[in-house]
Parts: C-alpha cells; sequence; structure tokens
C-alpha cells in the first residue's frame, strides 16, 4: 500500500497558520512537502471572495468564503442553510448557531447538544486554503508567563511542560513572519519578559478615537475600583494598550499599509492584515511543495511498527454532493507527518483512523483524543455615549486596543481571567442577531421598529417610540446615533474540561463524502462562568465611569445561562472567539497528554499534531501567535532531528 | 556641462545642479543635446472653442501641430461637447486627448528630431537620463543619494560592464520587474518569455525626493513633519505663456523580449541590459543578458495643480490580447502578444497566473515551464476611447507609434475634492493637497476601474477594492515615516506618500 | 515540483473569467461627486466641427423627467442632499455622475414595483419641483406607497433591498410572521450606501482613506450634505 503512495520527506494535513509556517519552513530548506488541504485552494486574486461578501446578506465571518452557505446559493433566508450532509468538506458557522439550528444536524455541521446540559460550542472555522487566519481580526497577543503555569501558581488546571522562555525566541520569529505591528514598550507591566533590546518588526497601529474614550474612562477608576477588578496592585493604572497586531503600518512583505477598512473580519480588502496565504505563497515558491486542493484526509494509517506509514485521503470535485459524484483516492506517504487540521478536524480525523480494527486509537493511547476542548468564551456589552462624545465608529481596523492588565492576578484561583478588546465596529455584529448594524437602526427607524433599542423617544428626542422617519429628520437622528455606538468584548479563559470533547458523530450522520461528523459535547465550567460574570460587572463599570448608556442584551437561546453578582442571580451569555484549542493537549510525559512540547504524538514516533489543540490551557491571549511560536519550534525540530 | 536650455526651464525647487556636476564629459559629448520636455507647456486640448463646443481636428492638416507641442504641464479639459454627451463623457474625452499628448510628447525622439520620422528604435526623451531616472538608480544601496544625470560608469551593474555601451538601457531587476505588484504572478509571453516592468521618475519627482532625503529609509523614519506632496504641474499663467512647469510625472513600462527582426519593426524597442542579482545564498551568481526590448505597455502618473491625485494614463500594444467579448465570440485575431488563438480553453484556461515557483528570471529569461500566459481584457475599451485611439493611430502611421493604443485614464472627477487653496498659479507654490480628506481621498475617480493586461493582468475587474484602479491603490501608498513616540495624542500625522508606492522602496 | 497539474484542475476553474461571468463587467464607478467646473477653455487655433443642439441621451430608456422625479423623490425621503445623491444632474449637459447609481436604484424598484413606482415618481414631479415635506406627507397617505418609499430609502442609505411586503411584516408583523431577510443589489451599491457617510465613516470593507485616519476627528466633522425638512 505504502509502495503506491507518492512518497515525500513531510506530509501535511491542513494549510492553515500552522501547516503553513511548517510547510515554509522545511521546503525553504529543500525538504519536499505534500500539503494536503480541504477546501479550495488559493485564487489568484480575491475578486470573488470580495464579490461574495460585498453582496452578502449576513456579513458573518465565513461570508466569503466557500462552500456556499445556503442552497440554493443566493438565497437570503437562513431556513436555507445548508444541509451540511450535502457538503462534501463542510464546517461550522456562525449563522447555524441559532436557536434550533445549533443542536439541529440538519442546520449545523457540528453535531451539538446531544447531551443533558450541554451548551452550544460557539466558535466556527474555515476548510480553505489559510485556513481559519483567513478570516482572523490579527491580534498577536504573546501569553505571560504565569499562562505557562497555572497549576504552580494559581493551583487551577495543569502546567504547560514549558514556559515563556522555551518560547521567547520563537515568538519573534512568527512576528516577523506574520508581520506584527506593536511598541514593545506598550506591552510593559504584563509579565511578559522581552528579551532585552527587543523591537517588534513594525511600529504600532494608532489607536482610535473609541480607545480614547475607553481609556479617559479607565483614568477615572479608584483605587477602590480596580482592586475590585481584579488590580493585585491596584494603585497601576488600567491602561488601554495598543494591541499587537499582524496589520501592517508600513509597507512590509510586499503588502500594502492598513487603509482601515474596517473589515479584517472577515477579510481585508488589501492584504494589509497578514492571513497565511501569504506564507503559502513563498511555501509555493520554493517549488519543493505540492499543494493539493480538495482532499480531505480520512485516515492516518499506522504501520506494524508503531509509526504511520501514510494518509489516505479523498479527492472531491464540487463543493456539494451531487448525484452519483465521484471521488477519487489517494494517499501520501513520507517520514514525518503533520496534522495541522485545527482543533476540531484533527482529533476527528485521528478518531477516523483505525489500527487493526480498532478505531479512535491512533495517537490516542492516553484517550484523551479530543477531550479538554475549549474556546475563549467571549462576552459582548455595547452601549451608546453621552450625545456629547461621539466616538465615531466604523472607522479603522475592526479592534486596535485592549485592557491587558486583568489578564493575570490572584483572582485567578477563582475566577477565570480575561482581555477586553475594545471595538471599533460600533454594535455591528451585536445588535439584531446576525442582521447587522447599521443596518438594523436604519430599518429601525425607517421601518418604525426598534430591534436596536434606541428608538424609544427618551433616547431619540423625538415624540414617539418606535418612529418611522423620512428626510432630513431620518438622517440627523441616524448621524446623532450611530456615532455614539461602542462595543466591548471581554475574552474569558476557559478550563479544559475532559467532558467537553470532540468524538465522532453517530455513523447515521456524515458529510458530503460520507465521513462521520464532528459530535461536540460542551459546557461551561463554574471557573469560566464566574469570570464571565466578572466581566459583566466591569463592562457596568466602565460604562458607567464613560456616561454611557447600556444596552446589552441576553437573549433567549443556548448561550445564556445564569450567573451570579453580589449574590444576585443575572443572566449572562457567551459567544465564540473563534479560538479552538485543547483536544490533543502537550504535557512532559506520555501518560497524562498526547503530544510532547515539540508537539510529537508520544504513540508514534513521526507524527507531529500541531496547533491550538495542543494547548493545555487557553490564557487569554489570542491563540494565534502561540500557534506560529510553535508551529516554528516544532519545524525547527523537524529538520534537526527527523530530516536531518 | 549639458544643454543650458533645460537647466533653466523653471523646474520646481530643483537642485539640478549636483546632476549637472557630475556628467561625465564623454557622455555629454557622445549624446546629442535634447530640449526639456516643457516648458513650453502643450496648451491644446480636445475642444478648440467651448461655444458652441467645437472638437480639435485629428487628422493630416493638424497633424504637425498635434506632434510637435510637446507634453501638457496640467490638463485642459472641458464638461462641455458634442451633443448627446454627457458632462462626464466630456471630461473623459479630454483627458484621452491629455492623454494622447502626454504619450506622444514622452515618447518624442530624444534628439529632438520629429516623432513621424521616428524608426522602431529610436530613442524616446523618457528613455533618455536627462529626463527620467530608473527607480533602481534612485533607491540605492543603504539609503545613499542618488545622482541625476547619465549613468557613471559605477553606477552600471558590474556583470553588465562588459557589454555596457552609452546609449543602452539597463534594467535592474528586483521582484517588481518581473513579478507585478504585491507579487500578483509574472507575465510570460507566447515565447516563454517573461515579460518585465520598469518604474521612471522624473526630475521634479528625483528632486523632491532628494531634497527630502526620501531616498533613505532611515531618513524617512525620522521625518515626522513632512507631508510628501509631489510639486503639481501648472499650465503658464496667462500673462506668461512660456512659464509653467510640468511638475511630478511618474513612468512604469512592461517590455516584451523580441526574438526576431519581424518582431522589431511592430514594436518600439530598446536595445537593454538587463541585471540579474545573484541569489543570497551565494548560490547563483549575477548576470547580465542583453535583449532588444519591444514596449507592450505604458502607464504615465502626472500631478497637476487641479488633479492633486494625480491624472493616470494607461497604454498598451493593440496586439497584446484580446477583449473577453471577443474570445466568447470567437472573434480573435491570428496572433497576439499574449494569447494564443489555437489553445483551448481547458488547456488555456484564461488569465490563470502561471504556475508556481515564480522564481527570479534566469539569463534565459524564460519561464522554468512551457507555460504561456493566456490573457484576455476583462473591461473592454469605451467607444469614445477607441475613437479617438483611431484619430491619433491614424497620424502615426508609418510610425511604430500607430501600433498603440490608449486603454483609458483615470482622474478624479471631485475637482477640488482635496485642495486646501490653490488661488496662486506660480509654479513653484506647494499644491497644499489635504491629506486629511475623509471619507475619500480618492475623490471619485473615473472610470471606477482601470487595469492594463501587461501590468495589472491578474487584478482586472470592477470588484470594489479587489480589481485594479489606479487610484484606489495609490492611494493606500505609504512611506517609513513614524509618529514620535511622545507626541501627544491629538497630534496629526501622516506617512501616507502621495499616491507613489516608489517611496517604499528606500533602503 | 509545481501544483496539481493541469489535468488534475476541475472543470470550472479552467475558465476563470467564466466563473466571473456574474460579475459585471461594463465600466462602474466608485464614488459620488461634487463635480465642479473645471479649467475654462484655452486658445485655439483651428476650426473644428460645428455642433449645435443638446438633445436628451438617445439610447436611454429612462426619460430626464422619470430620473429627475426619482432624484427629487430621493432626496426628499433620504434627507440627502439631490445634488449629493445626483451630483452635476441638473447642469448643462448633464450627466457628471462617475458612479450613476441612480439608475441602477431607479431600473431595480421599476422591475420590483412598477406601478407604485410610477404614483411615486407623479408625486415629485411637477414644476416648481415640490417641497421635500410635501413629498413625505403625501407619500404617507397610503401604505402601498409609504412602504415603497421606505423601501426606497433603505436601498439608498444601505445599498440593498428590503421589499415593502417584507418591510409590512416586519411593522405590522402578523400572527406566526414568515422569515423575511433583504438582498444586496450589487457590490457596487453596498459600497454606495449612504448611512455610512451619515455616520462619518465608510462602509465596512472599502476604505478610501489613508493610515492612521481613525487616530483622528472625520474632517468634516459634521455632515455637510443633509437636505431641507
Amino acid at each position: 500500500m505504502a509502495d503506491e503512495c507518492k512518497r515525500y520527506d513531510v506530509a501535511i494535513v491542513g494549510s492553515g497558520v500552522a501547516g503553513a509556517l511548517i510547510a515554509k519552513r522545511l521546503a525553504t530548506r529543500g525538504k519536499k512537502v505534500v500539503i494536503l488541504e480541504a477546501g479550495a485552494k488559493i485564487p489568484p486574486n480575491i475578486n470573488d471572495y470580495m464579490e461574495r461578501f460585498y453582496t452578502a446578506t449576513f456579513k458573518v465571518p465565513e461570508s466569503p468564503y466557500t462552500p456556499a452557505l445556503f442552497s440554493p446559493a443566493d438565497s437570503t433566508l437562513l431556513r436555507d442553510l445548508a444541509d451540511p450532509s450535502t457538503v462534501n468538506a463542510g464546517r461550522p458557522t456562525v449563522l447555524s448557531l441559532g436557536k434550533g439550528k445549533w443542536n439541529d444536524p440538519k442546520k449545523s455541521y457540528l453535531i451539538q447538544g446531544r447531551k443533558d446540559g450541554d451548551q452550544p460550542f460557539a466558535s466556527t472555522y474555515e476548510r480553505v486554503a489559510g485556513g481559519t487566519c483567513t478570516h482572523w481580526l490579527g491580534t498577536c497577543l504573546r501569553f505571560s508567563v504565569k499562562d505557562f503555569k497555572m497549576k504552580s501558581v494559581y493551583g487551577q488546571f495543569v502546567d504547560w511542560p514549558i514556559g515563556y522562555k522555551d518560547l521567547d525566541v520563537w515568538y519573534g520569529q512568527a512576528e516577523r513572519e506574520l508581520g506584527v505591528a506593536a511598541d514593545v514598550r506598550d506591552q510593559a507591566g504584563l509579565g511578559i519578559p522581552y528579551a532585552s533590546g527587543y523591537a517588534y518588526p513594525m511600529p504600532k497601529i494608532p489607536e482610535s478615537l473609541v480607545d480614547q474614550a475607553v481609556a479617559d474612562a479607565l483614568a477615572k477608576l479608584t483605587e477602590a475600583e480596580r482592586a475590585m477588578l481584579g488590580m493585585d496592585d491596584p494603585k497601576k493604572p488600567i491602561r488601554v494598550i495598543s494591541t499587537p497586531a499582524a496589520r501592517n503600518s508600513q509597507p512590509y512583505g510586499n503588502r500594502r499599509a492598513c487603509a482601515g477598512n474596517t473589515n479584517c473580519i472577515p477579510i481585508c480588502p488589501i492584504q494589509a492584515k497578514y492571513d497565511p496565504t501569504i506564507t503559502l505563497y513563498d511555501v509555493l515558491d520554493t517549488g519543493n511543495v505540492e499543494f493539493i486542493d480538495r482532499a480531505v484526509a480520512n485516515e492516518v494509517v499506522v504501520g506494524p511498527n508503531g509509526r504511520v506509514s501514510q494518509i489516505n485521503y479523498i479527492r472531491y470535485e464540487k463543493d456539494f454532493k451531487e448525484p452519483g459524484q465521484t471521488t477519487r483516492t489517494g494517499c501520501v506517504t513520507a517520514t514525518v507527518y503533520v496534522i495541522a487540521a485545527n482543533s476540531i478536524e484533527t482529533p476527528r480525523l485521528l478518531l477516523m483512523s483505525k489500527i487493526g480494527d480498532r478505531e479512535g486509537v491512533v495517537a490516542n493511547s492516553t484517550g484523551l483524543v479530543g477531550k479538554n476542548l475549549m474556546d475563549h468564551p467571549y462576552y459582548v456589552a455595547w452601549a451608546l455615549m453621552p450625545k456629547d462624545r461621539p466616538v465615531y465608529p466604523y472607522r479603522g481596523p475592526l479592534s486596535t486596543s485592549g485592557i491587558e492588565d486583568l489578564r493575570d492576578g490572584k483572582f485567578r484561583r477563582e475566577r477565570g481571567a480575561f482581555r477586553v478588546d475594545i471595538g471599533n465596529e460600533g454594535w455591528n455584529f451585536v445588535v439584531g442577531g446576525f442582521g447587522g448594524d447599521p443596518n438594523i437602526t436604519t430599518r429601525d427607524f425607517v421601518n418604525g421598529m426598534n430591534l436596536s433599542e434606541l428608538n424609544s423617544k427618551d433616547i431619540t428626542g423625538l415624540d414617539r417610540d418606535n418612529a418611522a422617519l423620512f428626510g432630513a429628520e431620518l438622517a440627523k437622528t441616524l448621524n446623532d446615533l450611530i456615532p455614539r455606538q461602542i462595543r466591548l468584548g471581554f475574552l474569558v479563559e476557559q478550563s479544559p474540561v475532559s467532558s467537553n470533547a470532540v468524538t465522532l458523530s453517530d455513523r447515521s450522520i456524515t458529510d458530503g463524502l460520507g465521513l462521520r461528523r464532528p459530535q461536540i459535547s460542551y459546557r461551561l465550567s463554574e471557573y469560566t462562568r464566574n469570570g464571565i460574570a466578572h466581566a459583566k460587572r466591569m463592562a457596568d463599570l466602565i460604562f458607567d465611569k464613560m456616561g454611557a448608556r447600556q444596552f446589552t442584551k441576553i437573549p433567549d437561546d443556548a448561550f445564556r445561562f445564569d450567573g451570579e453578582i453580589d449574590g444576585k442571580k443575572v443572566p449572562l451569555n457567551y459567544t465564540g472567539a473563534g479560538h479552538v484549542m485543547g483536544t490533543y493537549r502537550m504535557g512532559s510525559n506520555a501518560k497524562d497528554s498526547v503530544v510532547d512540547s515539540f508537539q510529537r504524538s508520544w504513540d508514534h514516533r513521526n507524527l507531529f499534531l500541531v496547533g491550538s489543540g495542543t494547548f493545555p490551557t487557553t490564557g487569554t491571549a489570542n491563540p494565534t501567535l502561540t500557534i506560529a511560536a510553535l508551529s516554528l519550534r516544532t519545524a525547527d525540530k523537524i529538520l534537526r532531528e527527523d530530516l536531518r | 556641462m549639458g544643454d543650458s536650455r533645460w537647466l533653466g526651464a523653471g523646474m520646481a525647487g530643483a537642485v539640478g545642479l549636483i546632476g549637472l556636476l557630475s556628467l561625465p564629459d564623454a557622455a555629454a559629448a557622445q549624446t546629442p543635446a535634447t530640449k526639456a520636455l516643457a516648458p513650453p507647456c502643450n496648451m491644446l486640448s480636445d475642444l478648440v472653442s467651448t461655444n458652441p463646443p467645437q472638437l480639435t481636428p485629428v487628422d493630416e492638416a493638424n497633424k504637425d501641430k498635434l506632434l510637435t507641442s510637446g507634453l501638457p504641464c496640467a490638463e485642459t479639459v472641458h464638461g462641455e461637447g458634442p451633443a448627446g454627451k454627457s458632462r462626464l463623457e466630456n471630461f473623459q474625452r479630454g483627458f484621452d486627448f491629455y492623454s494622447w499628448l502626454t504619450f506622444i510628447a514622452l515618447n518624442t525622439p530624444a534628439d529632438d528630431s520629429e516623432i513621424k520620422n521616428a524608426r522602431p528604435d529610436t530613442r524616446t526623451k523618457w528613455e533618455d537620463m536627462r529626463h527620467f531616472r530608473q527607480l533602481a538608480d534612485i533607491m540605492l544601496k543603504e539609503g545613499k543619494a542618488p545622482q541625476w544625470g547619465e549613468r557613471r560608469p559605477q553606477e552600471i551593474p558590474l556583470a553588465c560592464r562588459k557589454d555596457f555601451k552609452p546609449g543602452m538601457m539597463v534594467i535592474q531587476l528586483i521582484e517588481e520587474s518581473f513579478n507585478q505588484p504585491f507579487k500578483t504572478g509574472p507575465l510570460i509571453d507566447q515565447n516563454g518569455n517573461y515579460a518585465l516592468f520598469d518604474i521612471l521618475l522624473n526630475q521634479q519627482m528625483f528632486d523632491y525626493i532628494v531634497n527630502n532625503k526620501l531616498y533613505s529609509r532611515k531618513e524617512q523614519m525620522r521625518n515626522s513633519t513632512l507631508k510628501v506632496d509631489f510639486p503639481a504641474g501648472t499650465n503658464p499663467p496667462p500673462d506668461q505663456p512660456s512659464g509653467g512647469d510640468p511638475g511630478t510625472v511618474m513612468l512604469k513600462v512592461s517590455w516584451k523580449v523580441l526574438e526576431s527582426d519581424k518582431e522589431k519593426e511592430r514594436f518600439h524597442n530598446v536595445d537593454a541590459l538587463i541585471s540579474i542579482p545573484g541569489s543570497e545564498d551565494g548560490r547563483t551568481k549575477a548576470a547580465c543578458v542583453r535583449k532588444t526590448l519591444g514596449m507592450i505597455g505604458f502607464h504615465v502618473g502626472h500631478k497637476t495643480k487641479n488633479r492633486l491625485q494625480w491624472i493616470w494614463t494607461s497604454f498598451e500594444h493593440v496586439n497584446n490580447v484580446p477583449e473577453q467579448k471577443d474570445v466568447e465570440a470567437r472573434n480573435l485575431q491570428a496572433s497576439y502578444n499574449f494569447y494564443d488563438a489555437a489553445c483551448d480553453v481547458r488547456k488555456c484556461p484564461v488569465n490563470a497566473t502561471p504556475p508556481r515557483p515564480w522564481r527570479f528570471p534566469d539569463p534565459s529569461l524564460k519561464f522554468h515551464s512551457g507555460f504561456k500566459s493566456q490573457i484576455a481584457r476583462v473591461t473592454p475599451l469605451t467607444d469614445d476611447t477607441k475613437e479617438i485611439n483611431a484619430k491619433f493611430q491614424n497620424i502615426l502611421k508609418g510610425t511604430v507609434w500607430a501600433n498603440y493604443m490608449l486603454l483609458s485614464t483615470q482622474w478624479p472627477t471631485d475637482f477640488g475634492c482635496s485642495s486646501k487653496t490653490v488661488s496662486n498659479p506660480v509654479p513653484n507654490l506647494p499644491p497644499n493637497t489635504d491629506f486629511d480628506k475623509q471619507p475619500d481621498m480618492t475623490c471619485a475617480p473615473a472610470p471606477a476601474f482601470l487595469a492594463n493586461s501587461t501590468l495589472e493582468t491578474y487584478s482586472q475587474g470592477s470588484v470594489p477594492q479587489a480589481s485594479s484602479s489606479c487610484m484606489a491603490c495609490h492611494g493606500n501608498a505609504v512611506s517609513y515615516q513614524r509618529r514620535p513616540p511622545n507626541a501627544p495624542p491629538d497630534a496629526k500625522f501622516f506617512n501616507q506618500s502621495d499616491f507613489t508606492f516608489t517611496l517604499e522602496k528606500a533602503r | 515540483m509545481e501544483e496539481a497539474s493541469m489535468s488534475d484542475r476541475l472543470p470550472e476553474e479552467q475558465n476563470p473569467i467564466v466563473q466571473n461571468a456574474n460579475i459585471h463587467v461594463t465600466i462602474t464607478y466608485t464614488r459620488r461627486t461634487l463635480l465642479a467646473g473645471a479649467a475654462a477653455a484655452t486658445a485655439a487655433a483651428t476650426v473644428g466641427t460645428v455642433i449645435t443642439t443638446m438633445p436628451a441621451r438617445a439610447a436611454d430608456p429612462i426619460s430626464t423627467e422619470d430620473l429627475s422625479a426619482f432624484v427629487t423623490l430621493s432626496a426628499a425621503l433620504t434627507g440627502i442632499q439631490d445634488k449629493q445623491l445626483a451630483p452635476g444632474f441638473d447642469r448643462a449637459p448633464p450627466g457628471s455622475d462617475s458612479i450613476d447609481i441612480k439608475r441602477d436604484y431607479f431600473r431595480w424598484v421599476k422591475e420590483k414595483r412598477s406601478v407604485a413606482f410610477e404614483k411615486l415618481l407623479g408625486i415629485a414631479k411637477g414644476n416648481p419641483k415640490p417641497a421635500a415635506q410635501a413629498i413625505i406627507e403625501q407619500v404617507q397617505a397610503d401604505p402601498e406607497s409609504k412602504y415603497l418609499a421606505r423601501s426606497i430609502v433603505l436601498m439608498w442609505y444601505l445599498g440593498a433591498w428590503y421589499d415593502p411586503d417584507d418591510l409590512k411584516i416586519l411593522a405590522e408583523p402578523p400572527a406566526s410572521p414568515p422569515e423575511v431577510s433583504h438582498k444586496v443589489i450589487s457590490a457596487k451599491a453596498y459600497t454606495q450606501g449612504w448611512v455610512w457617510r451619515v455616520a462619518q465613516a465608510h462602509p465596512m470593507g472599502s476604505s478610501d482613506m489613508q493610515f492612521g485616519y481613525w487616530q483622528r476627528k472625520p474632517n468634516p466633522e459634521r455632515p455637510d450634505f443633509f437636505g431641507g425638512a
């Protein structure tokens, strides 16, 4: 069997940020690499992506990309969401998270809600060339020292098998690869010990007017309030800090500087924001890489010596399954295998694979594959600034700054920490479900509705609620209100819980290729819920300092839960940050982890499982930079040991 | 040394003396004198009168005047025109007329002989280093200051020195010489050769760069307060017809390797040395190869007083590619530079980028696989532009210049949208562009999209932001200028580089 | 090694031009203009062809009267000045609008609600042009006109079509309201939406501003394009 497969030095499943960076390191050193990408290949330009985005009714993160979300493709009705069993290489989508959809296999690609008490796993991903970072925000924060040591320092969860020191150099290399704009001095005091004299590749992205308004509010906090919020030293200020981002602040990598298109998610029209297709171009230019698109790896084959001997894949033609469709099978064999298919698809692939007739045992002697699924549950709060302090949202990158000072503290013994991301896009994705602002607010004032909750006379100064306006009155009302929209988001640390897991669906539930789909069981821990409760507390306080009137709504859906603040029950909710983590954790020994710190499988020594699936804990930093750093460290290991 | 006529010709803020003093005597002695492109400014426009509107004839009777009046220093356009034409169409025709005059002036023989007698390989004004300089010779290693004038011996790439003769064009290959902007892809002709691209700047642009040390990245980083604002072209004031100044002009040229004598008759061509750098790891040595290059594409960017977002002109060789609708209707010519009518669409998908890897050309200048680009023009030329092309090609009949056509001229329609006050017509006055202009720094370009089939091959289309538009893209250009770290939060700083990407090439 | 070879290329990929066939490729334009007079004509030497009168554009099936009424109607309903919605429309010669979205919108609405649209246009016709307030009052007089007018406003503001019947369902929901939605008219229309300018921003995904602008207040700081009434 292995003799018939095409042979390479390295076979990589997945062309997201991890797969792309590893491929680049290996291919530029002359190694022969094959990349199996489940979805479509890199298009020659982004015309199609942009056209799809511009004409999308629901401008959700997945809107520019393939496969199409609706069936028929040009439908604008949510009831026409495509049935995932008809999609050859499907993926979870934001649109399928709604009430009655998240737990309906005919709407949701992920099978969810099977267990009592399950809550929706709210994050999604893409299966196209470039992976999910095609629509990431670009945030590139390093983990802090303590993020790696939750057990030792706070008695929570587990420690990572490595620490900040092991990744410092790789963080720097990752920042150069992606092109990160930041000011080292801003990041001081966050427990991140940069190498002395370190400089980011590009100067920081300028702060927005929204950032300035939040900073003004934070300056009004009292010492007691800062203590309450979680500062170990409440004398220190809580700052608004420019967020390090893979976003050009000057020409870099043959790409333009940011022009503030306010569209990072889902797509930057000028590629000022890094996305992995940029690395994939470099990869393809080495001449050492074969890129096989529309190829879904469906089996990792282990030989009698316990090493992986080949990877089988199915190649399909159309995005949607057609009656009598023909697919082709293929296989690749290599010295080293890297699975970089994200923290849900990677365990899916491993669980689908067999050794002999035993299923679910590849790389899984610990039984941990698929377990400890995590996200950064994201609590969003929004408000309206006072009339005399518009902040002019919908300008600049989607977010330029955040509040990082509360990512660590003694409170981590009891509740999840969070970082705060300050939104520059007003109420764009919070109001009216998936409708998006300013559409919702405009429709409210034209059609006499009030989904935004702005159309009441005490806010507008008009003589009636639910006013339907025409003419200059309409224009002036919208001009009065929209520039005052503000939104804050809280990315909360999530506990690793072994019952939060990815398994395989029942055999009757498949995708278009006939493969079983990922099944999720997921529930927020008390630790995380307490973090979310505290986030609400902080949102209330900040908005109060701003004199802003809060409009945060907790709809009655599966994301809602009851929390507690000061002994009182409060409704809370969460959504997903797009950070899928934890399902093949790294550790220092083969008994309680799936991979070692180089992301090498303990069970099969020529197999690497990479990406945020190896994170034992989530920290409060967005994962991409750490994924990148770990990937470069893994590539280096492969070059030094496996492919000498 | 050098011709004193071009020294004194009203250059805005110029310090051309440095270039003059270092002119090697040998070079000056070999190349004949050359008149400045302007002043005097070409004041012709598409109308001879506006009330009633009368079109300027472009015919045999008017030919000499049209071919020898020189470079327009600024556009002269009108909203009036023939019956049935909209205001926009009238302006567009005026700009297209201006573009033809510009094209003719730039391609006039450098020795001031008449373009109507030019041979295909007659050196043009823009190819003469007394009028334009190549970008590679301006953005030097380690940010050294460049010098104007003829190429000095030490400026010739090492590998090219043995073959170099004065008058030869030298093209130093960088990524952008063979890979279209933002690495969108190389273009491969029907002989398997890479198309080559080059950028040139006129003296006004060069002087501004030198005076503000913009050739050095370090100096750019230090200069927080400069608002890059290149000098604008102005027509002479009414009482001073010999005045005016063309302002800033930048060019982008695309070339095709010519392999046969027959080809050399159909293209304007140059005897060129192509300098190929060695690889970084030292495994490939630097090389220099001599080729005859034929011009296939020609962009002009011209900043003028009333069009502070510049005027964007694009010409192409008439045989480059078919229009998409002609492909669909199977209405094709016998041969094209970048399209094979005989190749089936399955084997030759249209507008596909070449297969990777995309590497620096080797001295053969051939693409590594047998691939040949199969390109079609997505956006057709308008009837008005085709009409003006036919007229000008007619008066250029008998010269190679009749084989070129204007695609369109992109211009900002929102007149004055970003100027502060430009009331003084004296040429040396800074343009005073308002770079804080919101929400549209490009001031409503028309047409919205413009792509040259040889220079923006793979970004043709009409998708906002994604498809090629000169001004939408160039509006994103920035320098390496930095905001000082301790600047107060409400202080304003700008790093826009005034619609040119050349500043980011500073080293 | 190269990418998967030509034979692996899938049929629908092989002609990217065919793929893009649903993207209209006629020349379109981006932004509205405030087109003012250009430099005056300069000295001319020879005599050219004499031009006589200025008839309406022959090829255009939309009458100037209708288009003008549409602009008047739209300005009244949206509160945006007519010369902003359709720059240079009332000049001679007309048509300096490089984007001409009004024409796209006119055709779209006519196709969707031809009869009701005629009625609305009638409200905006007349010499002298009716005042904005008068137009608004008449439009609200009956539900059909009212909801179509709202659709037109949303079209100008958002570049999307919210069908009048759907708006009625949303404003006066029946017992079990069906799901209703909206459709973006085109990529061009999306980038021409007025709500973004009213918000003193730009359409998300289409910025013609420069790096760092978000650190500065909008310029001008207050909109200068609101109409009367």
